[in-house]
């Protein structure tokens, strides 16, 4: 039998007597093979470890879940549904349409970095994290992420992602700052979608005089969202 | 029983809501059980999801394949064990003891040069790319042999699925080097 069979059949708990003396045999001979199995030791504790802790976590999540549905009646409830209910109808009435635009408009740009990016002086692990968060949307993680890679690793495009998690995240407020950080060198191919994304941000944030002047760049510019940003100006004006 | 042992055959099969339901189960039962001892509602909940958890765990190493006394005496047997020990003292149970036979002879010093290994494996582990993830949790997590991840994951072969796991691990001996 291959060694790395025998690895296997021992970690889960499938060696037979004589293997596991074939395995103590090894042990005692074989540095590598010691080595290897210690480390696969140590993996299969840390997979326990993590995964034991991510179940803990769902439980206490139900948990969490039931105390707040206990600690909340059903006539308080059905009160919240109405409360919430006109809220939004006087919400979607008083305001002009600048929500229903910026859903409309707002997207979270595509990833076109991580496929490509090759930067010798970053741990690629780290920008490939950034964007699997991204891509799959988890978005609170993204940003994070991202943050860390423009401060500790001063990869400029790492802040553009950074705004457009936290904008997908809902922290629109927030967003705009990081966007409109002056100590930000954008890089040139991100200079048009940041003007974009800062527009729409105004926009979410109900101040119509900054998204005007975003938009008014971004058609000056003649970019990709020129015609998009022309559209919108005419919407809100 | 039979209705016990069909919720185990689910959990083996990889379905996350059963553990779901055991927990339901029996969850009232186990804070009146373990209101006999001093323990507060708060620790009692608290060993109880450590309970499932080892519930969970044996299940899937095959530790527990089919009930001999009921699911709940099983579980409560667990949760009493770990309520005894709470109550002498709050260790953290860390399953050692393979270790002892495989570093026999070997210094404290580097034991726990050990547990550090373990805590930048779990490091390595989460930064891994979901494929390599399932592959390494069916494996050494939900113990299934190459040919079950095979069909679980639909692999064209076996091999497939061998030379994807010993990629894995590649991948995580690199993360831990950068680590270091």
């Amino acid at each position: 039998m291959k060694k790395s069979d025998l690895i296997d059949r021992y970690l889960q708990q499938k060696a037979t007597v004589g293997e596991l003396e074939e395995i103590k045999q090894l042990m005692k001979e074989d540095a590598d093979f010691k080595e290897e199995v210690i480390f696969q030791l140590e993996l299969r504790q840390a997979v326990k470890i993590t995964e034991g802790q991510k179940l803990k976590q769902h439980l206490q999540g139900l948990e969490q879940q039931k105390e707040k549905t206990r600690l909340f009646p059903v006539m308080w409830r059905a009160a919240a549904v109405l409360i919430a209910g006109f809220g939004l109808f006087w919400f979607f009435n008083v305001s002009t349409d600048y929500e229903k635009i910026y859903a409309k408009n707002f997207e979270p740009y595509p990833n076109i970095v991580a496929p490509t990016v090759r930067d010798s002086n970053t741990p690629e692990s780290d920008v490939k994290t950034a964007f699997r968060y991204y891509d799959n949307r988890d978005y609170q993680k993204a940003a994070a992420a991202f943050k860390a890679l423009f401060n500790e690793n001063k990869l400029e495009y790492a802040n553009f992602y950074y705004g457009i998690s936290l904008m997908a995240d809902g922290q629109v407020e927030q967003a705009v700052e990081a966007l409109e950080n002056p100590n930000w060198e954008i890089p040139e191919r991100y200079q048009n979608q940041t003007d974009w994304y800062v527009a729409l941000g105004h926009l979410k944030t109900h101040n119509k005089e900054k998204a005007t002047k975003y938009l008014e760049k971004v058609i000056k510019s003649d970019g990709a969202r020129a015609a998009q940003a022309r559209k919108v100006l005419a919407e809100i004006e | 029983m039979k209705k016990e042992n069909k919720l185990i055959e689910q959990i083996r099969s990889g379905d996350q809501q059963a553990i779901e339901q055991i927990y339901t189960l029996f969850k009232g039962e186990f804070l009146v059980y373990s209101s006999r001892f001093s323990v507060s509602d708060e620790d009692a909940i608290d060993i109880y999801q450590d309970s499932i958890v080892v519930l969970y765990e044996n299940i899937l190493s095959g530790k527990l394949t089919s009930l001999t006394s009921s699911l709940k005496t099983y579980l409560f047997a667990i949760g009493k064990y770990k309520i005894y020990n709470s109550l002498k003292i709050k260790a953290n149970v860390l399953d050692f003891a393979e270790y002892e036979y495989l570093l026999d002879g070997e210094s404290d010093e580097e034991f726990l040069l050990r547990e550090e290994n373990i805590k930048r494996q779990q490091q390595a582990y989460q930064q891994l790319g979901d494929k390599c993830r399932k592959v390494i949790k069916l494996f050494y997590y939900e113990n299934l042999s190459i040919e079950e991840i095979k069909a679980r994951l639909g692999y064209s072969s076996k091999d497939v699925v061998k030379s994807q796991k010993s990629r894995c691990i590649k991948q995580i001996r690199e993360i831990i080097l950068k680590l270091k």
